[in-house]
């Protein structure tokens, strides 16, 4: 995993604004235990479970505002803003006032994750809510690890209707789970 | 849906969005601009506009609202950009309103009679100017509201504020065309108070729906 915190994850999110999947993958992965260590750290007493319910929910709103990053400058105070505006507002959608200082950033570990929450989670409750194809489509990719082309040919659907469902899909996950939660 | 699997789905997402100052301006313009083609079409411009610009008065009437829209704009702009800070410059444009407001009326106090004060902050026409601002103001508000959900604002009521300064402002500024009540008590009032009510409508409409 690269590491967080040098220059290579605004080359990997420069890259995914130009298309790079595999960059942008990269880019996720690499920011995602940062997000999940300030999840835990802020809200131990809440279970792993709702954790990472928050983590999931905090990377689905960058990658929804993903274009909001102006590439010449730094990626890191745009992600913690997001990280610290979303992982404050997910708390507040469950009844529990947390703080998070951008210090936070620098002194958390990085988490690992040692829960594997399925069907119980709120992304699985939540996909229920998306039309059947878009449904489809975010657990193929998903969960399957599909490729679009192979989705397309799957479903009978050009490349370019896939995308458009999963980024629709992907946008109503993001505004439903708000919703759902509160 | 492991945070994986939905790495894997996110990172197959790759359908680019405009940014807001890509969408704003467009939406902005285009929309002030049929406004002002119906309201101007309807009410026409004053006749006497070319020499009415001479008055400084007239130029500050008609340039405070273009002011405002630009400070707000450029302010919105960068609020919707988490991480990054409202430029000190944009908030010293809007600064300069209430002080070119504050020199135009001490001026007019220099050369109106005192006995004419109360006249020229009445008016004849302040209802017609809440009307038209605020009823052209609200096509320009929604579309800029529309612009700004693209953005991240990290505060929605105060960037829906700014969304109502900015429509507030245009409308004005098209208003102004038409207008010739040209008092600093007349319009520092009237103007201002459909600008702000239509800001003040902005933050309760950005407060719900510029959340993200």
């Amino acid at each position: 995993m690269p590491p967080v915190g040098d220059t290579s994850l605004d080359d990997m999110l420069r890259a995914a604004n130009r298309g790079d999947e595999r960059s942008y993958a990269d880019f996720l992965r690499a920011i995602t235990p940062l997000v999940r260590g300030i999840a835990r750290s802020r809200g131990g007493g809440l279970g792993h479970d709702i954790c990472e319910d928050i983590v999931q929910e905090t990377l689905l709103a960058i990658h929804q505002k993903r274009h909001t990053w102006r590439e010449d400058a730094p990626v890191r105070p745009w992600l913690y803003a997001i990280v610290r505006f979303k992982v404050v507002d997910a708390f507040r959608a469950r009844g529990r006032r947390v703080h998070v200082q951008i210090d936070d950033f620098e002194e958390t570990l990085a988490a690992d994750p040692d829960v594997d929450p399925t069907e119980r989670s709120d992304a699985e409750r939540v996909i229920g809510h998306l039309d059947d194809r878009s449904a489809r489509i975010v657990r193929a990719i998903g969960l399957e690890g599909s490729t679009v082309p192979e989705v397309s040919e799957a479903m009978d659907m050009t490349e370019t209707a896939v995308r458009v469902a999963l980024h629709r899909g992907l946008k109503k996950l993001a505004g439903l789970r708000g919703r759902m939660i509160e | 849906m492991r945070t994986d699997d939905l790495i894997r789905a996110m990172s197959a997402d790759t359908t680019a969005r405009q940014p807001v100052e890509a969408a704003l301006p467009g939406a902005v313009l285009l929309i002030a601009a049929l406004a002002g083609f119906v309201f101007l079409g309807e009410m026409g411009v004053r006749a006497d506009l070319a020499s009415a610009l001479g008055d400084p008065l007239v130029i500050v009437k008609q340039l405070f609202p273009v002011v405002l829209a630009l400070g707000a704009f450029w302010a919105v702009v960068r609020m919707s950009r988490p991480g990054s800070a409202v430029p000190g410059a944009a908030l010293l444009v809007l600064a300069t309103v209430p002080v070119a407001l504050g020199f135009a009326a001490i001026y007019e106090a220099m050369i109106l009679p005192q006995e004419a004060w109360g006249m020229a902050f009445v008016g004849k026409s302040r209802v017609e100017c809440l009307t038209y601002v605020v009823t052209m103001s609200l096509p320009i508000l929604a579309g800029s509201l529309w612009a700004l959900r693209r953005g991240a604002s990290l505060h929605p009521a105060l960037s829906g504020a700014l969304a109502g300064l900015l429509s507030g402002g245009t409308a004005a500024s098209v208003y102004a065309l038409y207008c010739t009540e040209d008092s600093p008590f007349f319009y520092a009032v009237w103007y201002m108070a459909g600008i702000l009510a239509v800001t003040a409508l902005g933050a309760l409409l950005g407060s719900r729906l510029l959340r993200w």
